[in-house]
């Protein structure tokens, strides 16, 4: 991700006045300040909705069949901040997002048309990145602790959330929604909650040195 | 009208896997980026599929237009990591076969070890008359493996046909209550609209004073079409509009509604709503301005606040908007 921490402008260059050149434009402490401020006059409130933003934009670009689909994220945000930081009032940000990453998108279609295509880079050929690294000794450590490090009522629940296949699944999921006395659905977005929370713990894990 | 959550978890699916239109891309997230809640189920969605690709419960299409997706996202390879290592480590252990149990070494000892010169005969008679014993001995296990094997495949067959006919009777006795449903289902239909039909004449013949209340009781779930759909008429004198939903056995501590346009425009909200039901059977009101509505579709979101604050969708439901 290359916008800068929340709370923490250290990797961000000073910029006191709105610029207004043609060299390339990077994002300004102050600028990503504006962006937040426009999603939420609290500040964690639009650090959460930023993150929203971003994971959304991430998503349009991978269900595009587009690579590097974070950068391009990142950059569609980087072209809002620059707007709202240059003056323009925006009312509804992700609506505005949307709009600038489908220019991003046609952007990156047409660059790739451009592009001369390498022999490695060829449709069936397509660069592999997936690693099967569930056996790594680190991430199943990083995965006991951040499941242990969940509170036991949502560590109950994803576990018996996720067992089971098939029809079997269906009626435990039934029968743990009855339990909780809620709608399936709810059930659903809980499990997804939780799940969320343990990935993130274990990419934090995963980055942390390795004492892990 | 607005999809069902299997409907819409469907839609999110193939969205994911690059099977949808252009036009059908473009409403999902046009959709998915004005509504976290549309987002959310995308992303339930993607955890639905990394877990049925996992288990290996895709057709042979979706698992190539899903590892075409993978390969191009780090970000899915990682969670597809995630995803076998959760099932690796919350599934059931499976019984470890125990290792076979290593001979004594002893009477090896004896033929193949080292010998003293005034042993060696005695040894090689000894090894040779061993060798048919030890032919008959493999000829009668190998036997009785087969014989086990033939039995292992005649009870296997057996439990097949049994579990092929379990299933046809499952499956007829669906069929009969599908069927049972459907008429149920006519049904409640014919009796609705005779329903609206004899509200449409009663209104009709009784002059609506000014001020009235238009009230529904709404019908759970989303569905699409309009003959199942919940259908209010606002008349001319129609001041309030007051709804009625029954949520069934759910319990939170307060709830919240929310009325938008299908184009996600927030046409009322509300907050701090409480059930006055404590029989575990949860209903709640709401009351508002004839004129905020109208005349169309609206989707009606029920969350629910559980104690840490957090909201969870409660229910869904569709309405439907005539003005007279």
């Amino acid at each position: 991700m290359n916008s800068p921490e929340l709370d923490s402008p250290k990797s961000i260059p000073e910029s006191p006045t709105p610029p207004r050149s043609k060299a390339r434009w990077s994002l300004t402490q102050e600028a990503f300040d504006r962006l937040l401020g426009s999603l939420s006059v609290d500040r964690d409130e639009a650090g959460a909705r930023y993150e929203i933003i971003r994971r959304k934009l991430v998503r349009f670009f991978e269900c595009r069949a587009v690579e590097d689909s974070e950068d391009h994220a990142d950059e569609t945000i980087n072209r809002v901040a620059r707007r709202i930081y240059e003056g323009q009032r925006v009312d509804n940000v992700t609506g505005y997002c949307y709009g600038v990453a489908r220019l991003v998108l046609m952007e990156v279609i047409k660059d790739r048309e451009r592009a001369p295509i390498g022999l490695d880079e060829a449709p069936g050929v397509l660069r592999q990145k997936v690693v099967d690294a569930t056996d790594s000794e680190p991430r199943m450590k990083c995965f006991d602790e951040c499941l242990e490090s969940l509170p036991p009522e949502s560590r109950q629940l994803i576990i018996d959330y996720y067992q089971e296949e098939r029809r079997a699944k269906i009626e435990l999921r039934q029968q743990l929604a009855d339990q909780l006395r809620i709608p399936v659905n709810a059930l659903r977005i809980r499990a997804h909650r939780i799940r969320m929370s343990l990935e993130r713990c274990i990419s934090t894990c995963m980055q942390a040195p390795a004492d892990v | 009208m607005s999809l069902s959550h299997k409907d819409k978890r469907t839609v999110a699916m193939q969205y994911l896997l690059g099977s949808l239109s252009e036009e059908e891309k473009t409403k999902l997230e046009e959709q998915c980026f004005s509504d976290d809640v549309e987002f959310e189920e995308l992303e339930i969605a993607e955890d639905e599929l990394i877990d049925s690709y996992v288990r290996d419960e895709l057709s042979h299409g979706d698992r190539k237009r899903f590892e075409d997706a993978v390969r191009v996202s780090a970000r899915l390879s990682e969670r597809v990591n995630f995803a076998r290592l959760f099932s690796e480590r919350t599934a059931i252990a499976v019984d470890r076969t125990p290792l076979p149990a290593t001979p004594s070494r002893s009477w090896l000892n004896f033929i193949f070890g080292h010998s003293v010169p005034g042993q060696r005969r005695l040894r090689f008679a000894f090894a040779a008359s061993l060798i048919p014993l030890i032919a008959g001995l493999v000829l009668t296990v190998s036997w009785f493996k087969l014989r086990d094997a033939n039995r292992n495949l005649t009870a296997e067959r057996t439990r097949i046909e049994k579990e092929k006919a379990d299933l046809r009777l499952q499956l007829d006795s669906q069929k009969s209550r599908m069927q049972e449903l459907s008429s149920e289902l006519q049904t409640e239909i014919n009796e609705r609209q005779s329903q609206e039909k004899l509200v449409e004449e009663l209104q009709a013949k009784s002059n609506i004073p000014k001020g009235s209340t238009a009230l529904i009781a709404l019908v759970a779930g989303t569905v699409r079409g309009g003959s199942g759909a919940n259908h209010l008429v606002i008349n001319k004198n129609t001041t309030l509009v007051k709804l009625t939903m029954n949520l069934g056995p759910v319990e939170y501590s307060m709830y919240g509604v929310s009325i938008t346009t299908p184009e996600g425009n927030v046409v009322y909200r509300t907050r701090k709503l409480r059930s006055p039901e404590k029989s575990g059977n949860t209903t709640i009101t709401v009351q508002f301005g004839a004129r905020l509505l109208s005349a169309g579709d609206y989707i009606i979101r029920v969350q629910g606040f559980s104690q840490s604050g957090a909201t969870e969708p409660a229910a869904d439901y569709s309405l439907r908007v005539e003005k007279r």
